[in-house]
């Protein structure tokens, strides 16, 4: 019960950032060099002088910066983000379609990421200067210098290409959670087996460069841990190693693992809008570059608005596990 | 040293205690595997100072080196292998496309790159440092201010911040060395103003403002150079984030744009054409990588180095 005020107060405080999002965005377009609706329109033929001054005025730019950012605000906070030039349809609706492969490539390469790093970690820690603690330190300097991007290529021409391992690219029908639906409503593995398939490449080269961080930081924090007295006691006590390194060293040193999670997820948002151009994976990044090169505006507005929400909420429930997995905080009612 | 943590159970190889002691008579085999380590590291850092060397110099001197003009298209020569895989060492590299050779576009890419994460890096530095300084040493209206809109983009993934950029700006170069120095001179703001706070109330320091000397003065001499070393650390490990992020949108067809060159536009272009030659790709590829790894092997030198210069704890040298 004591999560609720701390889940009330992140939520004031999220609200205040998109409050500050959707400002500077209103502000950003009204900065547009030039009239942004004939940049906008500038790519869509057969657009009329009445269709333009309707775009003028669903932006906000016919009125004062004021009253822009007074009804911008007004308009978000029911979800009512224009509609897009391009589809010609709602821009929110547009972008909530990819928001779900985002997040299952957001998540998917985080949960990649820990599989990875915590074993690695822990191994290093265990057996400095050994065969792991090389490896790991060899791991944790190619990750932060390999760009996700380039790693996406490089795993392409030689999974996808060469070996013809995985697919080349694309989400493989509707992704994860629609397999695990196929699957218990007995349709078989293959949706599942697909979708797995297609997210393996693109979680893997958005992972590595978390892999390196984590790897980094649960090996010092489980070499710090395992200095601890209470490790010595447990130690002492005539517990097995197994026993005193999972139980009572693993749970500490996880704790600066969780903290940075969340930092590392809106690093792997970005990332994603980058390894989603790579894998021609349908989600909001590749929208974004799309909708970019397009110019159109209510739908760069609807993806900045929705990938900060998203951002905000992932963020709130990072901190909520936090909450609940450090016994400090839990205890400290 | 299987059971290195701890040899035997209940006595830790390196209690406490021997930290107070002169640890190399305690343990001479140990102190020389640290002495080995910190040649090792020496070593790393000799590596990365060489590769940062070698993509500066292709940067700097990169007109000179290029066998062939860059933007040169020669249809007759689409797709040359590369010298090792049956092509002729007249276009090493071989060549892309439209027939240009990728040795040449790989050196004019660095320039680029090399030069847009230098110019990012610079930008960010000089605005967050000042920035820092102003709200560490002044306090007041000015550091809340800073600090709520450090705390803003803090929570924002860099991408938004790079996508309102681009909607205003269009892509360019010019907007990805805008969007990159803009996320990134918070981290600059943050340390200086922690440092600068953690300075002020030292002895020399308001001793040097009792006697009467000027805030510009105690910030030029008292300040500045107590917070430089660690500012320069972090100027170092930023500068292949900023290469791999100027790569990255460059890459999206965001950031530098064509006919102009850099790694990013490379594999971007060439990654159309993977089956027919995919050196158009691993040039630049090797490129980013070598370079960005050069630099994270010279900043973690350099923060053991500077670290321990300093006396400040011996253990983050630990890694």
């Amino acid at each position: 019960m004591y999560l609720i005020p701390f889940f009330l107060r992140r939520l004031t405080h999220a609200a205040a950032i998109l409050f500050c999002v959707v400002v500077t965005v209103v502000v950003a377009i009204r900065m547009v060099p030039g009239d942004p609706v004939e940049i906008m329109t500038a790519g869509t033929p057969g657009i009329t002088e009445h269709q333009r001054q309707e775009l003028r005025s669903q932006l906000g730019l016919d009125g004062s910066l004021m009253t822009q950012v007074v009804t911008s605000v007004q308009r978000f906070a029911v979800g009512n983000m224009g509609e897009s030039i391009r589809f010609r349809r709602s821009a929110a609706e547009v972008v909530v379609e990819r928001v779900l492969a985002t997040v299952e490539l957001t998540f998917a390469a985080m949960f990649l990421a820990l599989m990875i790093s915590l074993p690695l970690g822990i191994l290093a820690a265990l057996f400095r200067g050994h065969l792991m603690d090389r490896v790991a330190s060899v791991v944790s300097i190619l990750g932060v210098s390999i760009p996700s991007f380039v790693l996406g290529v490089v795993l392409m021409i030689f999974f996808s290409l060469h070996l013809n391992w995985f697919p080349v690219a694309g989400r493989g029908g509707q992704g994860l959670i629609f397999g695990l639906i196929d699957l218990a409503s007995g349709r078989g593995v293959r949706p599942l087996f697909s979708a797995l398939r297609h997210l393996a490449l693109p979680a893997f080269a958005l992972a590595f460069s978390v892999v390196a961080w984590n790897t980094r930081l649960i090996r010092s924090s489980m070499i710090e841990v395992l200095k601890a007295d209470y490790v010595r006691f447990a130690r002492a006590k005539g517990l097995p190693e197994f026993t005193v390194v999972v139980r009572h060293a693993f749970r500490t040193a996880l704790i600066p693992t969780i903290t940075i999670v969340g930092l590392q997820m809106g690093y792997l948002l970005s990332g994603a809008f980058i390894v989603e151009n790579v894998f021609a994976w349908p989600g909001i990044g590749r929208l974004a570059v799309q909708a970019i090169s397009w110019r159109d505006y209510p739908l760069i507005q609807a993806i900045v608005a929705v990938t900060a929400v998203m951002f905000l909420l992932i963020n709130i429930a990072v901190e909520m596990l936090y909450q609940i997995v450090d016994p400090r905080i839990r205890h400290a009612r | 040293m299987q059971d290195d943590p701890c040899p035997l159970p209940g006595v830790p190889a390196e209690a406490p205690a021997a930290k107070a002691v002169n640890v190399a008579t305690l343990a001479p085999a140990a102190s020389k595997l640290r002495r080995v380590a910190i040649q090792l590291r020496r070593k790393n850092g000799m590596i990365g100072l060489i590769i940062v060397l070698v993509a500066v110099i292709a940067a700097l001197f990169g007109d000179f080196l290029m066998p062939h003009d860059p933007v040169a298209q020669i249809v007759q020569n689409r797709f040359l292998p590369p010298v090792f895989d049956g092509g002729t060492w007249h276009h090493v590299l071989g060549s892309d496309n439209l027939g240009r050779d990728i040795l040449s576009r790989t050196i004019a890419g660095a320039r680029v790159s090399v030069g847009v994460s230098l110019i990012v890096v610079a930008c960010a530095l000089v605005v967050g440092t000042f920035l820092g300084l102003v709200a560490g040493y002044f306090g007041g209206f000015l550091d809340s201010l800073i600090m709520r809109i450090t705390d803003f983009e803090l929570s924002l993934p860099f991408i938004l911040i790079a996508l309102i950029f681009l909607a205003v700006l269009g892509p360019g170069a010019l907007t990805a060395i805008l969007a990159l120095a803009a996320t990134l001179w918070i981290n600059y703001a943050r340390l200086v103003r922690a440092e600068v706070m953690k300075l002020r109330t030292l002895e020399y320091v308001t001793a040097a403002r009792s006697i009467g000397v000027g805030p510009f003065t105690i910030i030029r001499r008292h300040l500045i150079p107590a917070i430089l070393p660690p500012v320069i650390v972090m100027a170092t490990l930023d500068l292949s984030w900023a290469m791999i992020f100027e790569a990255s949108l460059s890459f999206l067809g965001l950031g530098v744009q064509p006919p102009q060159t850099s790694w990013g536009v490379m594999i971007s272009e060439g990654r159309g054409f993977l089956t027919q030659n995919m050196w158009i790709v691993l040039a630049p590829s090797l490129g980013i990588i070598f370079t960005a790894m050069g630099i994270n092997l010279l900043g973690d030198f350099l923060q053991d180095a500077l670290d321990s210069e300093s006396g400040s704890n011996s253990e983050g040298a630990e890694l």
